[in-house]
């Protein structure tokens, strides 16, 4: 990771008895796209909300920089915000809107006017200078929004669930435009969001905050293939989650009991004996389905179609095997009819993920 | 069905629609009425000549006296309710409500008590020997001390009207304008005042009709002697001249004033 250019460190903010954001430390790349990812109420915005002044914390420290920003009111942090509702001032054109954080520097109007049309041609704006915000479509408020935090040059750029309001296809290619934006300009943006898919599409790192702790922060694909508990596998995608006890352990392989059957995965790095409790993790796309019975699988699965749903670019299965059932995507179903009936599942040992594990003396926790 | 209840609403309605066309509009159309006859019942402009003739500068007063009250309470309300919309201030907001809870009588004997020549203003100004008591000036019996206690009267009215009107800018939009620097005065001048705009329209036609229709006040901090308000006008007339056709003049003229506030306010309202 390159060197931190928004560091949290022990940050903690309470309203009244309700601990918001509880201890929180995280250091954010610079130039990077670093998104905060949660339900409602994990205190992801709160979190925003501190980096940018609008709340102070009650304890821990905010830098910007080599900068400890703490006390230092929100104009004065070089930091812009879009927010949800982009909060264009409807009185106002869109010059006016995007000119208005100048115009309070106290920079002349000739300036002004050159950054606000530079600006609003690097977001293909031209032409709608003096449109009121309520005549522009969704798509075109949210990039007005993102010009006039972007004329004002901030270091950090801080979007708080700025898709939200727009519909599901607007926001793929808005978000994909964004992303293009922020990788030329470099600039060290955090987002949030609880749109698990944005985090992963946009981001270099996310942070996914679970009752106002970041529960794990990485690269997309860290959290998405490598979750370390419950939380962040469920919440960051679909997942199939399997208890079992180890029997068979060896530096390749590893052998769980999973209700009578053997399921063999990669050890991963761990320190794990026989007798230990694992819980595994394996995501639905990561499951073969067929319906003839594979030969040389390391983990075969006989089960039963018990739902299944055709998605356009993927087909969700739901298999009853034993006393349990196993979420399965099977991508591009273009060629065949849905299966039905018996069906054979299969799962590589590399793509099966240990979340937690107990060891069988009670001496060590989880991972 | 939907006539049923159409006719079912409009029934819930006639009680209050009675009342307003018994106690105000029959009352109105008569006096207007009553301002083109003469004493005699003949149809007849006399009423409004006198009017123009004695009456033309007292109008004039009230205007300006209500007008100048109104830029006093919207001054002061809209920095006064900017910074507690921004700030907070729940003490602040309690004591600038107090005058909505006391009598016109009683602000109208409170401020001739503070205004007058040897009043507690004068006093207080006296102890740092800014005026001679001997010789004492007098915000009472004059336009300005009328103009003081409306805007003191009407003070607690505007903080109602703007700080709600202001409230409901939402928090987002004062945050966007901090973020880029803009402090309290900012904040409600360039967010707050033109976002409320037409709120504040409609508080501004309420308090100057209000105004504009003031008796108790005019007549216990005016002098008696020179211009009057209209209301105090229409009293005389009637009280001491038993000319309600000039008093009836006064009172359509004073509707017609009224009247270009209260279509605004009545088509904001409709529009909204």
């Amino acid at each position: 990771m390159s060197e931190p250019h928004v560091r949290l460190v022990n940050i903690t903010k309470r309203f009244g008895n309700t601990v918001a954001v509880d201890n929180v430390t995280l250091d954010v790349a610079r130039g990077s796209f670093t998104t905060l990812l949660g339900p409602s109420g994990c205190g992801k915005t709160t979190t925003l909300r501190m980096i940018a002044g609008f709340h102070d914390p009650d304890a821990g420290d905010i830098f910007i920089g080599e900068r400890r920003v703490n006390e230092v009111p929100s104009h004065r942090r070089n930091t812009a915000m879009v927010f949800q509702e982009y909060a264009l001032f409807p009185h106002m054109s869109v010059f006016e809107n995007v000119a208005y954080g100048l115009t309070i520097r106290g920079l002349p109007k000739p300036q002004v006017a050159q950054k606000v049309r530079a600006t609003l041609k690097f977001l293909a704006l031209e032409g709608l200078d003096d449109r009121s915000p309520h005549q522009l479509s969704g798509g075109q408020q949210q990039r007005v929004a993102l010009a006039r935090a972007l004329v004002m040059e901030p270091e950090v750029l801080l979007l708080d669930e700025p898709l939200s309001n727009l519909d599901a296809k607007l926001r793929v290619s808005v978000r994909t435009e964004m992303t293009q934006i922020q990788r030329s300009l470099k600039l060290t943006t955090i987002y949030v969001t609880h749109d698990q898919e944005e985090a992963l599409a946009m981001s270099d790192a996310i942070a996914v905050m679970h009752q106002g702790r970041v529960v794990r922060f990485g690269t997309p694909w860290e959290v998405y293939y490598r979750p370390r508990d419950r939380f962040v596998a469920d919440f960051v995608g679909l997942v199939n989650f399997v208890e079992g006890r180890l029997v068979e352990v060896s530096p390749q392989v590893l052998v769980a009991d999973v209700a009578g059957r053997s399921l063999r995965f990669a050890p991963e790095g761990l320190a794990l004996r026989p007798g230990d409790g694992v819980l595994l993790s394996i995501r639905p796309e990561c499951i073969g389905i067929s319906l003839a019975a594979p030969t040389g699988a390391a983990n075969v699965l006989h089960g039963q179609v018990a739902v299944s749903q055709f998605l356009g670019r993927l087909v969700r299965y739901w298999v009853a095997v034993d006393a349990s059932t196993w979420v399965v995507d099977e991508p591009d179903p273009s060629t065949y009819s849905l299966l039905s009936g018996e069906v054979y599942l299969t799962i590589e040992p590399g793509k099966v993920h240990v979340i937690a594990a107990e060891n069988k003396d009670k001496d060590e926790g989880g991972r | 069905m939907r006539r049923l209840e159409n006719a079912f609403w409009f029934a819930f309605a006639v009680p209050t629609l009675g009342i307003v066309l018994v106690l105000f509009f029959a009352p109105f159309l008569y006096s207007a009425l009553g301002s083109f006859q003469s004493k005699s019942g003949q149809l007849t402009l006399d009423n409004y000549a006198l009017v123009a003739r004695l009456y033309t500068k007292d109008v004039l007063y009230t205007v300006g006296i209500a007008t100048f009250s109104l830029a006093i309470v919207l001054f002061i309300g809209i920095l006064l309710c900017g910074y507690l919309r921004v700030y907070g201030n729940k003490l602040v907001e309690f004591l600038f409500k107090i005058p909505l809870f006391v009598p016109f009588v009683v602000v109208g004997h409170a401020m001739r008590v503070f205004l007058a020549p040897h009043g507690i203003l004068n006093s207080m100004v006296a102890q740092i020997g800014l005026i001679n008591l001997d010789n004492p000036p007098s915000l009472a019996y004059s336009w300005l001390g009328i103009s003081l206690a409306l805007a003191w009267k009407n003070m607690a009215m505007a903080v109602l009207l703007i700080l709600g009107a202001f409230r409901s800018v939402h928090e987002t939009y004062l945050e966007a304008a901090r973020n880029f620097g803009a402090g309290a005065i900012r904040q409600t001048l360039d967010v707050l005042l033109p976002m409320s705009a037409s709120s504040l329209a409609v508080a501004s036609v309420l308090m100057f009709t209000s105004m504009l229709a003031s008796f108790s006040i005019p007549l216990m901090i005016g002098g008696g002697k020179g211009a009057q308000m209209t209301m105090i006008d229409v009293y005389y007339r009637i009280t001491y001249q038993g000319d309600y056709g000039a008093a009836n003049a006064l009172g359509v003229v004073s509707y017609l004033l009224a009247s270009g506030a209260a279509i605004y306010y009545l088509r904001t309202v409709t529009r909204k």
